[in-house]
């Protein structure tokens, strides 16, 4: 596995970028996820954070296909996720057959889906961890231990998308953030939805268009949400739609 | 553990609305708040715009001025938690002099030391505000702000399931799924608002009213509607 210094500099720098122009957590957690699948390949990355109602709460996968979205949530139960949030440490199964035991469910979940292996890194905060990134492989392997790293330090940029004051109040604000960010997933569901409506779409590629569209013109996805479901961004706009 | 929790927080509001009139959950979403957290009292209110508010319960006299107030500013927390669909929690109000000049003060001199504020809403339907009121500063504890998110989406499923109308769908609220909050609903609704040329909240108040009225679950319903297995016709009224 290997890329080119370009590739690597200009996926770094959308996050950086996202950070820099403060945009909101879900934008950058977005721009994390996209470069996990650009730098480590996997099949699927996916993000989970503690919900201040309980539990694990997926923020933002690379599928919204709904079984691998059922996966990665299961992990608030058992798997790999949960596990790198309790022991605040990275997390990995290079061979999840033959490692059928140590979670059975999200083992034989994953393998119907025919992922074989898997990473999970810890968001980290303050010396504890409030969720993960969940990385899911069609092949069997481990990862190099740069790529480890690597993998650790875009889960510390999602980390600091989600709070980047410098503030005593860091652990309530990321309650406010979690709370938000899951309300503006919900939006952006019901924007995916209004665009896969209006212009005869799967959701998936209604999904692709608007990320795609984000990406291009630097607006942050809880924005164009917000564009399109109250009808100021017309569905067919989006492909030309200016920065 | 934070799963029984949430059953427990559900099951208590329903077994009190149960016992009371039409509009008696949101009165119970209050008196759980008061009993459940470290706060001194609770207000929720409706609100159909940024300047239209209707006061939907206080547990106080307390929490109504100072929800007067807010309205009457037109700044403070609820009024921020409202139009940025994001939850407010302010553990000193007397810091918050540089965000909201009238309020901070004249909250103050009302007693109020600390203000929690969470919108109800689901995507982009936002439907107001619940907000907890204490005499003393300092942040919510964790288990108290659980609490506290998991009754805004307590009082958010009541809400849309209030809105849908009959009685008989009213019941329904207590259903966890009724908040709504899986992806394959949301989008959805989306599609059915693009193809009916409808709301969001309307969109969403019909896939509700058709999972009640045929006794299925939100998700069922839902994945019917991307399947494109049922047609948007259905919806029409």
């Amino acid at each position: 596995m290997t890329f080119e210094p370009e590739v690597f500099s200009d996926t770094v720098a959308a996050i950086t970028a996202r950070l820099a122009a403060r945009h909101d957590g879900l934008s950058v957690v977005n721009a994390v996820i996209a470069a996990c699948q650009t730098l480590l390949t996997p099949a699927v990355s996916g993000v989970l954070i503690a919900d201040p109602r309980g539990g694990l709460t997926l923020l933002d996968a690379s599928d919204e296909r709904m079984p691998v979205v059922e996966l990665l949530r299961s992990q608030a139960v058992q798997g790999p996720c949960l596990d790198c949030t309790m022991g605040k440490t990275v997390i990995s199964s290079t061979d999840l057959e033959a490692d059928g035991t140590r979670w059975p469910q999200f083992a034989r979940a994953a393998s119907t889906e025919g992922f074989r292996s898997v990473y999970a890194f810890p968001l980290r905060l303050d010396g504890r961890a409030v969720g993960g990134v969940t990385l899911l492989f069609t092949r069997c392997g481990e990862l190099a231990e740069w790529q480890v790293r690597l993998g650790q330090s875009l889960a510390d940029l999602a980390m600091l998308g989600l709070t980047q004051e410098r503030d005593p109040r860091r652990v309530e604000r990321l309650a406010e953030l979690t709370l938000t960010a899951v309300n503006d997933r919900a939006h952006i569901a019901q924007a995916v939805g209004v665009l896969a409506g209006t212009l005869g779409l799967e959701p998936e590629s209604a999904r692709a268009r608007m990320s795609e569209c984000s990406s291009r013109t630097g607006r942050p996805l809880r924005e164009l949400a917000q564009a399109i479901t109250d009808g100021s961004l017309a569905p067919t706009a989006l492909d030309v739609e200016k920065a | 553990m934070d799963g029984q929790r949430r059953a427990w927080l559900w099951q208590r509001v329903a077994d009190g609305a149960d016992h009371r009139s039409s509009a008696g959950w949101a009165g119970v979403v209050c008196e759980v708040a008061v009993d459940e957290i470290d706060v001194d009292a609770v207000a929720i209110s409706v609100r159909s715009g940024a300047r239209v508010q209707e006061l939907v319960t206080v547990s106080e006299v307390w929490a109504q001025e100072l929800e007067e107030l807010q309205y009457t500013l037109g700044e403070g927390p609820g009024v921020e938690a409202f139009t940025t669909g994001g939850p407010v929690l302010v553990a000193e109000v007397h810091t918050a002099r540089g965000r909201w000049p009238g309020f901070a003060d004249a909250a103050g001199a009302h007693g109020l030391a600390a203000a929690f504020s969470f919108p109800l809403q689901s995507g982009a339907i936002r439907l107001g505000v619940l907000t907890l009121y204490r005499g003393r500063a300092g942040p919510l504890a964790t288990g108290g702000l659980m609490d506290a998110a998991v009754l805004a989406e307590l009082a958010t499923a009541a809400l849309l399931a209030d809105a849908t109308g009959s009685k008989r769908e009213r019941a329904q609220w207590i259903r966890e799924d009724s908040s709504g909050h899986y992806d394959a609903f949301n989008v959805a609704t989306g599609m059915l608002a693009a193809q009916l040329r409808i709301s969001i909240e309307e969109a969403s108040l019909r896939l509700r009213a058709h999972a009640f009225s045929h006794n299925r679950s939100l998700l069922e319903v839902a994945q019917e509607v991307l399947r494109r297995h049922l047609s948007s016709d259905l919806f029409r009224e």
